[in-house]
C-alpha cells in the first residue's frame, strides 16, 4: 500500500502495529511450516463455514463473479479475495474494522469478527486458487413452474 | 497344468482382491460413498446450498440426492424488481444443470409425502429414498386457513401472493401495467415471522416507482399488521416520507381482517379500502412436509434445531434449513444459505466421525432497492451464543446512510454471486 498524506500514513501505521499484535498474539496458534500458514482442525472447520459466509458478495471461496476477467471492484466486479496475499487482506479488514478505511459495509462485518477469526479468514482467502468465475446464465421460466 | 481347484482358488483371490478395491473411493467410483448418503428434501438457496457444500467438503465423499417438484430455479431476491419493471421473471430463472454436473449431486424432479424417520426413509410419489442424514428445507407455507376465499389457484389469479417468485409475480406485474392511473394498488404485511423481512416494505418501493415513471395519479396502500416498518425503519419511512410522499400510503398496525374478493375491497379494524390491484401476502409457517413430518410443535408453525448442526429438536438425524427453521433472525436467501453452511460442515465433521465448529459464525448482507436502480443494506454478523444456545446479533452491524445508485450495484453483485454459489 502506497500512503503518502498523513492521515493515512498515521492509519497505515496503526495497521502494522495491529498486524504486529496479531503476529505475535495469534499467529502462534497457527501452525506454520515451509512458509505455509496451516491451521488446527478446529480451526480449519471454524473458518470454512464463515467465509463461505461471505460467498453471497465474494463468490465460492473468494472467486467472486467477474465481468471480464479479473477488473477491479465495480459494479459487476466484487473484489476477488482468492489468491489474495494474507497480509493485504489482513490489512485491509482491519483498517475496515478500526475506521481508518472507508467502507459502505465491510466496517459493519469486520467489528462483528474477532482479531483471530480476521486473521483465519485472511489466511484462508490467501490460500484459494483464484479462477475467472462466470456469471450464472438464467433461462426462460417454463410454463408448468408452480 | 489346469488345476480346477487352483483356478477356483485365484479367481476367489482375485475376487477378493477386488472387493478390497471396491471399498477404496479413490478406486471404485460406482460404490456407494464411504461417509454415507444425505438426501436434501427442498432444491431453494438452502436446499441447493447445503447440497453443494457436503460435496465439495467431503470430496465427494458423502453421496447427496435433492427431492425437487420444479425443474427450474426461481429467485426470491430481486423478484421485487419485476413488479418495479426493471427485471423480468426470465432474469431471475436458473436451471440446476451447473449443479449437478460441477459437484456430482443427484436430483429427482418428485414430492416427498412422508418421512419414516425409525427407519431413515422417506416416500416420494414415485419410490422411496433412505438415507444416513435428511435436511429438510421446504421454504414457507402459506396459511390460508382464516382466508379460504384467496385459498383456491382461481382466486390468487385475481388476488395474487407474489411471495414466492414465479408465474403470480409475472400475473401481479400484468395487473399493474393493466391499471388505469389513478388506480390504487393495496397489499398488506403478514404479522412476523415471515420471509424476507424488508421485503413488503421493498414491494411497495417498487410499484411506487413503477407509478412514478409511468401511472403518477396512482396510490399504493400498505396495510401493515405490526406496530411498524419492522427492517430498515428508519431508511424505508424515509423514503415513504421523502421519494415517495403522497404516493405511498403507509398504516402501521392495520392488520386485514376481511377481503371481499368480487369487488376487491380490504377491511381492517379501522379502515375499508377499495383496491384496483389487491396483492395479499398471506401468513406463514414451515413448510407442509415439516409440518407432516413432526418438524413443528402443535401450537408453534416452526422448527426447533440445535444451531451447531440444524438437527431437529423433535426427530433424531433430520436437520431443518432456512425459512422453516424458528431462528428468531431473518428469514433471507443469505440466512438460508448460511444456515445451510454450517449444517453441511457439521453433517461432514459427524459422519466422518468428528465433532462440528462449537461456536458457528456467519455474516448476512440484505439489500432492498428501492427504485431501478437505488439500493440499501443492512449487514450484520450473527455468532453462537453457548448460554443461549443460539446464533445472536454481534457487534458492529448496521444499515447504509441512505439509498444510493453504488449500493444498487453491489446489490446486483450480490445476486449474481449468490446465484453462482448456490447453483454451480
Amino acid at each position: 500500500m502506497q500512503q503518502t498524506t498523513g492521515p493515512m500514513k498515521t492509519a497505515s501505521s496503526s495497521w502494522l502495529l495491529l498486524i504486529g499484535l496479531i503476529t505475535s498474539s495469534l499467529w502462534p496458534a497457527l501452525g506454520h511450516a515451509d512458509g505455509v500458514f496451516a491451521f488446527t482442525a478446529e480451526q480449519a472447520t471454524h473458518v470454512r463455514a464463515l467465509a463461505a459466509s461471505c460467498a453471497a458478495c465474494h463468490g465460492t471461496l473468494g472467486n467472486a463473479v467477474v465481468k471480464e476477467g479479473n477488473g477491479p471492484p465495480s459494479e459487476e466486479n466484487n473484489p476477488v479475495l482468492a489468491g489474495r496475499s494474507r497480509e493485504d487482506l489482513l490489512s485491509k479488514l482491519l483498517g475496515f474494522r478500526d475506521g481508518s478505511r472507508k467502507a459502505t459495509i465491510m466496517h459493519q462485518h469486520s467489528k462483528g469478527l474477532s482479531l483471530e477469526e480476521i486473521a483465519l479468514l485472511a489466511t484462508h482467502f490467501s490460500q484459494q486458487k483464484p479462477i475467472n468465475q462466470p456469471r450464472l446464465q438464467p433461462q426462460a421460466l417454463k410454463a408448468e413452474h408452480g | 497344468m489346469a488345476d480346477p481347484l487352483n483356478r477356483r482358488t485365484f479367481i476367489k483371490a482375485v475376487g477378493a482382491t477386488g472387493l478390497l478395491l471396491a471399498s477404496r473411493p479413490s478406486l471404485a467410483m460406482a460404490s456407494k460413498p464411504p461417509l454415507g448418503r444425505v438426501v436434501i428434501v427442498g432444491g431453494g438457496y438452502a436446499g441447493a446450498t447445503a447440497a453443494k457444500y457436503l460435496r465439495l467438503w467431503s470430496m465427494g465423499s458423502i453421496e447427496v440426492i435433492v427431492v425437487e417438484a420444479n425443474s427450474q430455479f426461481v429467485s426470491c431476491p430481486m423478484s421485487n424488481l419485476v413488479l418495479g419493471g426493471s427485471k423480468t421473471i426470465h432474469d431471475l430463472t436458473f436451471a440446476y444443470d451447473a449443479l449437478k454436473a460441477n459437484h456430482g449431486i443427484v436430483f429427482r424432479h418428485d414430492t416427498v409425502t412422508a418421512i419414516d424417520a425409525a427407519a431413515k426413509k422417506i416416500s416420494l410419489l414415485g419410490g422411496t429414498l433412505s438415507y444416513d442424514r435428511l435436511i429438510v428445507a421446504p421454504g414457507v407455507d402459506f396459511n390460508y386457513q382464516d382466508w379460504p376465499m384467496l385459498a383456491s389457484a382461481e382466486a390468487q389469479k385475481q388476488v395474487p401472493h407474489a411471495w414466492k417468485a414465479g408465474w403470480q409475480t409475472v400475473n401481479l406485474r400484468r395487473q399493474l401495467e393493466a391499471m388505469p392511473d389513478g388506480g390504487v394498488f393495496v397489499m398488506n404485511v403478514p404479522k412476523a415471522p415471515y420471509r424476507c423481512p424488508p421485503g413488503p416494505y421493498e414491494r411497495a418501493c417498487q410499484v411506487a416507482s413503477y407509478f412514478k415513471q409511468h401511472k403518477a395519479k396512482s396510490k399504493v396502500i400498505v396495510l401493515d399488521a405490526n406496530a411498524e416498518i419492522i427492517s430498515k425503519k428508519g431508511l424505508f419511512a424515509k423514503v415513504f416520507n421523502e421519494t415517495y410522499a403522497g404516493m405511498i400510503d403507509y398504516r402501521p398496525d392495520n392488520a386485514i381482517t376481511n377481503v371481499n374478493l368480487a369487488s376487491k375491497t380490504v377491511s381492517t379494524e379501522f379502515d375499508t379500502v377499495k383496491a384496483d390491484v389487491l396483492n395479499f401476502i398471506p401468513p406463514q409457517r414451515a413448510g407442509k412436509i415439516a409440518q407432516v413430518a413432526g418438524l413443528t410443535e402443535k401450537d408453534y408453525p416452526w422448527c426447533d434445531v440445535n444451531f451447531l448442526t440444524y438437527e431437529s429438536k423433535l426427530v433424531p438425524n433430520v436437520h431443518v434449513l432456512g425459512d422453516s427453521v424458528a431462528a428468531g433472525l431473518p428469514k433471507s436467501a443469505h440466512m438460508a444459505t448460511n444456515q445451510a453452511k454450517v449444517c453441511a460442515s457439521a453433517i461432514v465433521q459427524i459422519l466422518s466421525g468428528h465433532l462440528p465448529d462449537a461456536a458457528p459464525v456467519f455474516a448476512n448482507t440484505c439489500y432492498s432497492f428501492i427504485n431501478d436502480n437505488a439500493a440499501m443494506h443492512v449487514a450484520n454478523v450473527y455468532r453462537y451464543d453457548a448460554g443461549k444456545k443460539m446464533m445472536v446479533s454481534a457487534e458492529g452491524g448496521g444499515v447504509s446512510v441512505s439509498p444510493n445508485e453504488k449500493e444498487g450495484g453491489y446489490a446486483q453483485a450480490w445476486a449474481n454471486n449468490i446465484w453462482a454459489d448456490t447453483l454451480s
